[in-house]
């Protein structure tokens, strides 16, 4: 049998070369699946894939092998190597039992060396071996850049979490801490939104996780300084009072560029004060009253924290009226944050008399820790009328007299003529009484009138002066506002050099002004007292004299020529002083009197009327929302420029209503140029800032060529 | 006879000659011939054959009976049922009916049923695919009254700055509120509908470009009854240029020359001062040539007196050529000027009278107008006060237009804080008269749905539209529309599209939802359907008798069995000769 060792050989050789050549074509298939069992699971399941994978390919390259055996060999050395003669079974199988089979085989035998030089060896699958990897390289190229889908969602939009360590960081989880100012008495909250909306002067502590956490963490207002973020445990946290609403975002290294978040403050409130009783401001005080109790309620948003009564009162009557202030803290009742306050005065004990008022005040403050803010709230007024005094006693039987004002000029002339009128039906005696109460308003006008020209008071004319309606409504230079309006130095106009110890003869206009009149203008330019005004003056007062006259004597008829004659006057004066009203307005040039006369226009030609410019709409904001349109297809309008956008809206803040919207949503905008609900928030804010043109002129559409024909055969 | 058949009848009877002719031949040729009728028959069988083969082939039409043709359209009864005599289809809007026979549109369905003659549809009414003249007499079943938004006319196209108008009718919700929000969101007018329903609104286009409002129908209680997108598109206006001839200074003009500059228009204002001297921003001699450059003519009586005949003839010829002219009375009419006015066909009186505009607000400002306006049928009334006096007036002549004005002192509006007003009358005398400018813009005809065709008008050159996808479909303007140069587009996708002409211009157009408006569109099918079904009624019910091509089966089994007897015959010994 040793003469068959060298085709044993063989045999091996070929059964090697069908296991490596099998080996080769499975290698590939192995090696990919593994890298799926590394890409979806760990290197684990990949080995153990692997290692599977590779025993199922050794199995199929056993089982290839095994073919190549002993009748394999018998067949090809039949088939390829002629000097067997067909009869190389014959070397393999038992010794011969015919003696011809032996001599056969001795005869090969010898021939052995003729088959060693033949190559049984399979040929290499060339074909398969490179398909197989050429496959498999591209399905582990493919399996290594497909996208990771089994990354874990996470709490927040746009923010992502994994746990591969090459990934940027991302923001896990934020808590804000709202502690508002501890005056409000507000309890701190907690939210888990960046955006916030809080009472002023509130801290906000943030708690930021960042994963991995990373060197740093900031919050970053826009135009503010940076906050650093400090470590703590899992968090980075930090905190800042804010004083005025601010955007800002949250900055580390590595992070993406987050969104502008908003905090928004919402202002103390002033407190509000108001009257609960007495139901209007002022109340007449009642016989026999001797209590008063206003009740006045305070609220405010976060609580009162002290409270003053001013209590005045007023004495005496007419121009003599002196006042009296006190001011004491007053307690109240209820909740801070809606207090009552109701004092009771005893009017005795205030000192009131006759005439006298009194007039109640609360200034409440509120608990605001920076700066209280004071308010002063409406005044109940209890008013004791003066002739009630009279009444004291006699309850009920006192009717209220209506204060006594002068009649005017005209009334006296429709009052009379109503007399004359009614002259038949009423008894003389009671004709004569009227007439005579006629003439002394008659009297009281004219002794009012009187005092502006500097006529001697007649029965106390230095006392009260009340308006009448003939007398100018408005102060001019001639005739000023009659008191009873009050004048001090510091009533808010100018007054001429009044008193000053700077007094002239008797008679003299200033002497007059200052001991009667209450001049607002310079000395030089009072007019109050020229001649021409006065002497109409003093003709109305002639008039009215006579006007007077016929009325105390009972004949009204008599009288109405005068009334009417002084109202005439009156009228006059009153005409005349607009005439000394300074004008402003046009200024003619002066008059060139070298040609005047003359009819010589050379050179005289029409100015060209300047048209004063208006500034021009900012153009900015209506190009930004055209650039912005939702138009698909290319775009012909101008690309969308957001920095100029930016700092139209930085410069126009004041006249924007919320330019802190506006700025956030441009640099949301300009961090994710492709949000398209972005671009729609900002044009959305975008068109409440564009200023419309003036006019909206439209032109109407010309038509076609048979509508043009048309219209042209129309006629 | 179409082509087909005379071919297959020229090949028919060149066949049966030539049998004839082979069966006489045989006869002949035979040694012994045959019986005398069995060529005969022979023959006759072939014709037979032929006659059958073409019968076939063509089967003979046959008179169909009548019936009546139920169409179930969007919104009928799912529980329709066709009586005796009556067939039962559905097209594709309707709702799935038990008994119905689905087709794909009207016309599919009536060359189906040649047997109809009667046609009822039932349902809202027709798609506007349906929307064809109608061959047979109709009958339409109204459906129950519905309600909603019932009625929307969408703004045309407006200038940036000023105020457009949307009307529409709400059926249904008595006291329901309507309020038209601005893009930001924001309710910029609301009105509560009358008793007839129906609403306007209005609202003001701040700058160029597309812009989506929204209509926002409530019910009384404050219940969200429909949102409807209002789209406008703004487009940038070339302002005309004016120039104001006026008898002397005075303060109208200094008002409007003060109101047209700061909305940037170009004005010049020419006004003498006498002995020769003119306060002029730019003279204007009155030639065609320089009247051809402005767009308007403001002039007033003062002025028109002033110029002599010649003048008012170049004038009269600029206006034919488009120039707009607007004539200003500044106080009553000289008979003169009456006189001329009125021949420019405007019917004017000499205004003598001064009344106040009325106005709905009580506060506003009163200004007076003169009442030389008398309405008239040639001319239109451009402006009207609050009791429905005529304001301004124009009336076309040639391509231009001429116009009067009965508010000689509208500055007075401007003095006492009422400058909107002023600017609202000014804005829309100026848009109305001047010579046109702008150009027809393409424009959805009516309301745009996606899903549903739509014809787009006004079209020039060769047009492409842009879908939100971005997929760009060309448009093929159909002849037929003739000038309005209408061209189909099925839009697929809501929202804005971008419409690009042949010459480089664009616009926006909106497609809204499909489910949107739904009650304006069965009441446009309503109204729509019910036309057709009236128009209809000319149609005449005994028009010729319908008939329908016959089925060739029994033909067919003829041909066979002829056939079958030939050859039984060609091939039997049968009234052949014995052979000797």
């Amino acid at each position: 049998m040793t003469a068959i060792a060298p085709l044993a050989r063989l045999q091996r050789a070929a059964a090697r070369r069908a296991a490596i050549d099998m080996l080769a074509i499975g290698a590939p298939g192995a090696l990919a699946l593994a890298a799926i069992g590394w890409r979806f699971g760990n290197a684990t399941l990949a080995v153990l894939i692997f290692v599977a994978c590779a025993l199922l390919v050794a199995a199929f390259a056993y089982l290839r092998a095994r073919r190549f055996d002993c009748g394999w060999l018998v067949g090809q050395l039949d088939a390829r190597v002629p000097a067997f003669e067909d009869s190389s079974a014959l070397l393999f199988g038992a010794p011969a039992a015919s003696p011809l089979a032996a001599l056969q085989r001795q005869r090969i035998e010898v021939r052995i060396d003729a088959a060693e030089a033949v190559d049984f060896r399979p040929a290499w699958s060339h074909r398969a071996i490179v398909a197989a990897w050429v496959i498999g390289a591209a399905a582990i190229v493919a399996l290594l850049l497909w996208p990771d889908a089994t990354e874990t969602p996470t709490p927040r939009d746009g923010a992502t979490a994994t746990a591969a360590p090459a990934m940027p960081p991302t923001l896990a989880g934020v808590r804000l801490r709202i502690t508002p100012p501890a005056y409000t008495g507000l309890p701190a909250r907690t939210q888990s939104t960046l955006d916030a909306r809080v009472p002023e002067g509130s801290r906000i502590d943030w708690s930021v996780a960042i994963r991995p956490p990373g060197d740093a963490a900031a919050i970053a207002p826009v135009g503010g300084n940076r906050i650093a973020l400090v470590r703590q445990g899992d968090a980075w946290t930090g905190g800042m009072p804010i004083d005025r609403a601010m955007l800002y975002r949250i900055e580390a290294p590595g992070l993406p560029r987050q969104r502008l978040h908003r905090i928004e403050t919402v202002a103390d409130a002033p407190p509000v004060v108001r009257v609960v009783a007495p139901e209007r401001q002022l109340a007449m005080l009642n016989p026999g009253q001797r209590r008063w109790t206003p009740v006045f309620e305070a609220t405010d948003d976060h609580g009162i924290a002290d409270a003053t009564l001013r209590v005045t009162v007023t004495k005496g009557d007419g121009e003599n009226i002196s006042f009296e202030q006190r001011s004491a803290a007053i307690a109240g009742s209820g909740p801070a944050r809606r207090r009552r306050f109701a004092p009771t005065l005893d009017i005795a004990r205030e000192g009131m008399a006759p005439g006298s008022d009194l007039i109640v005040q609360i200034i409440v403050a509120d608990n605001r820790a920076a700066g209280a803010q004071r308010v002063e709230g409406p005044s109940a007024i209890l008013r004791w009328p003066p002739d009630l005094a009279l009444a004291d006693g006699l309850d009920g039987m006192a009717a209220p007299v209506m204060p006594a004002y002068f009649r005017s000029q005209r009334q006296i002339i429709i009052d009379a003529e109503a007399l004359i009128a009614r002259r038949a039906r009423i008894p003389a005696q009671e004709f004569a009484d009227r007439s005579n109460g006629l003439g002394n308003d008659q009297a009281s006008l004219r002794l009012r009138y009187g005092q502006f020209v500097g006529e001697e008071a007649e029965g106390g004319g230095s006392g009260i002066a009340l308006p009448t309606n003939d007398a100018p409504a408005l102060p001019t230079n001639n005739t000023p506002a009659p008191p009873p309006e009050a004048h001090s130095a510091d009533d808010g106009h100018d007054h001429g050099s009044e008193g000053g110890g700077a007094s002239g003869g008797f008679g003299s206009a200033v002497d007059v002004l200052n001991e009667f009149g209450h001049a607002h203008d310079s000395g030089d330019a009072a007019t109050l007292f020229d001649p021409g005004t006065r002497s109409t003056l003093a003709q109305a007062l002639d008039a009215m004299w006579s006007s007077e006259r016929a009325l105390r004597q009972g004949d009204p008829q008599a009288a109405l020529p005068h009334a009417y004659r002084a109202l005439a006057f009156l009228k006059d004066a009153q005409q005349a002083t607009r005439i000394f009203v300074p004008r402003t307005g046009a200024e003619p040039p002066p008059i060139d009197l070298s040609r005047r006369l003359t009819g010589d226009r050379e050179g005289i030609v029409a100015r060209e009327a300047p048209v004063p410019a208006r500034p021009t709409p900012d153009a900015t904001p209506a190009e930004a929302w055209r650039a912005l349109q939702p138009l698909p297809g290319p775009a012909r309008t101008p690309p969308l420029q957001l920095g100029a956008l930016d700092r139209w809206v930085r410069q126009n803040a004041g006249r924007i209503a919320d330019p802190l919207a506006l700025s956030a949503a441009i640099d949301t905008l300009r961090a994710e140029p492709a949000c398209t609900a972005c671009r729609e928030r900002l044009r959305a804010l975008l068109w409440r800032v564009i200023t419309p043109p003036r006019a909206g002129i439209s032109r109407r559409a010309g038509g076609n060529a048979r509508g043009r024909r048309y219209l042209e055969a129309l006629r | 006879m179409s082509d087909a058949r005379f071919w297959v009848a020229a090949i028919l009877v060149l066949a049966l000659v030539a049998a004839v002719v082979r069966i006489l031949r045989r006869q002949r040729a035979a040694a012994q011939p045959a019986a005398r009728w069995r060529p005969a028959l022979l023959v006759a069988l072939q014709a037979a054959a032929a006659g059958a083969l073409w019968c076939m082939l063509f089967p003979p039409p046959i008179a169909v009976p009548r019936g009546v043709l139920v169409v179930a359209t969007e919104d009928a009864p799912a529980t329709l049922e066709a009586a005796p005599g009556e067939t039962l289809v559905a097209l594709p809007e309707a709702p799935a009916i038990a008994d119905a026979r689905r087709v794909p549109d009207l016309a599919t369905a009536l060359r189906q049923h040649p047997d109809a003659a009667r046609l009822r549809i039932v349902g809202s009414g027709l798609a506007p695919r349906d929307r064809q003249p109608l061959p047979l007499p109709t009958r339409f079943d109204p459906p129950a009254p519905f309600s909603g938004l019932v009625a929307l006319a969408l703004p045309d196209s407006a200038a940036p700055g000023s105020a457009f108008a949307i009307s529409g009718e709400v059926r249904g919700h008595r006291g329901a509120i309507v309020g038209l929000a601005d893009p930001s969101g924001s309710i910029v007018d609301l009105a509560r509908v009358g008793d007839d329903g129906r609403f306007t609104l209005r609202g003001t286009a701040r700058t160029a470009g597309p812009a989506r409002f929204e209509l926002r129908v409530a019910a009384r209680d404050g219940g969200m009854i429909e949102r409807v997108a209002i789209p406008v598109v703004a487009r940038e206006q070339r302002l005309p240029r004016v120039h104001v001839l006026a008898g002397a200074p005075g303060a109208e003009t200094k008002f409007l020359r003060r109101w047209a500059a700061d909305a940037g228009i170009a004005i010049a204002l020419e006004a003498p001062l006498g002995a020769g001297v003119l306060l002029a921003d730019d003279r204007l001699p009155i030639t065609a040539a320089t009247l051809g450059r402005i767009d308007l003519l403001v002039i007033d009586d003062r002025r028109w007196d002033a110029l002599d005949g010649s003048a008012r003839a170049t004038i009269i010829n600029a206006v034919d050529a488009g120039l707009g002219l607007l004539l200003r009375p500044g106080g009553a009419l000289s008979a003169a000027t009456q006189r001329s006015w009125a021949s420019l066909g405007l019917d004017v009186a000499r205004g003598e009278a001064v009344l106040p505009v009325r106005t709905a607000d009580r506060d506003a400002p009163v200004v007076g107008r003169r009442d030389l306006i008398r309405p008239t049928p040639q001319a239109v009334t451009l402006l009207r006060d609050a009791g429905g006096e005529p304001l301004a007036a124009w009336r076309a002549r040639g391509r231009g237009r001429i116009g009067i004005w009965a508010v000689p002192e509208s500055y007075a509006l401007t003095l006492a804080g009422d400058g909107e007003r002023y600017g609202a009358w000014w804005s829309s005398l100026f848009s109305t008269l001047a010579r046109a400018d702008g150009e027809q813009s393409p424009a959805i005809d009516g309301i745009g749905r996606s899903g549903e065709r739509v014809a787009i008008c006004g079209l020039s050159g060769a047009a492409t539209i842009d879908a939100p996808e971005g997929r760009a479909t060309p448009l093929v303007v159909d002849p037929a529309s003739g000038v309005h140069a209408c061209a189909a587009y099925w839009p697929r996708a809501e929202g804005w599209h971008r419409l690009r002409n042949g010459e480089g211009r664009e616009t926006a157009l909106y497609v809204h939802p499909a489910g949107a408006l739904v009650a304006v569109a069965r009441s446009d099918r309503h109204a729509a359907t019910i036309a057709l079904a009236a128009a209809s009624r000319q149609v005449r019910a005994d028009a010729p008798a319908r008939t329908a091509p016959g089925s060739p089966w029994p033909w067919f089994a003829a041909l066979l069995v002829t056939l079958g007897l030939l050859w039984w015959l060609e091939r039997s010994r049968f009234g052949r000769a014995e052979r000797g």
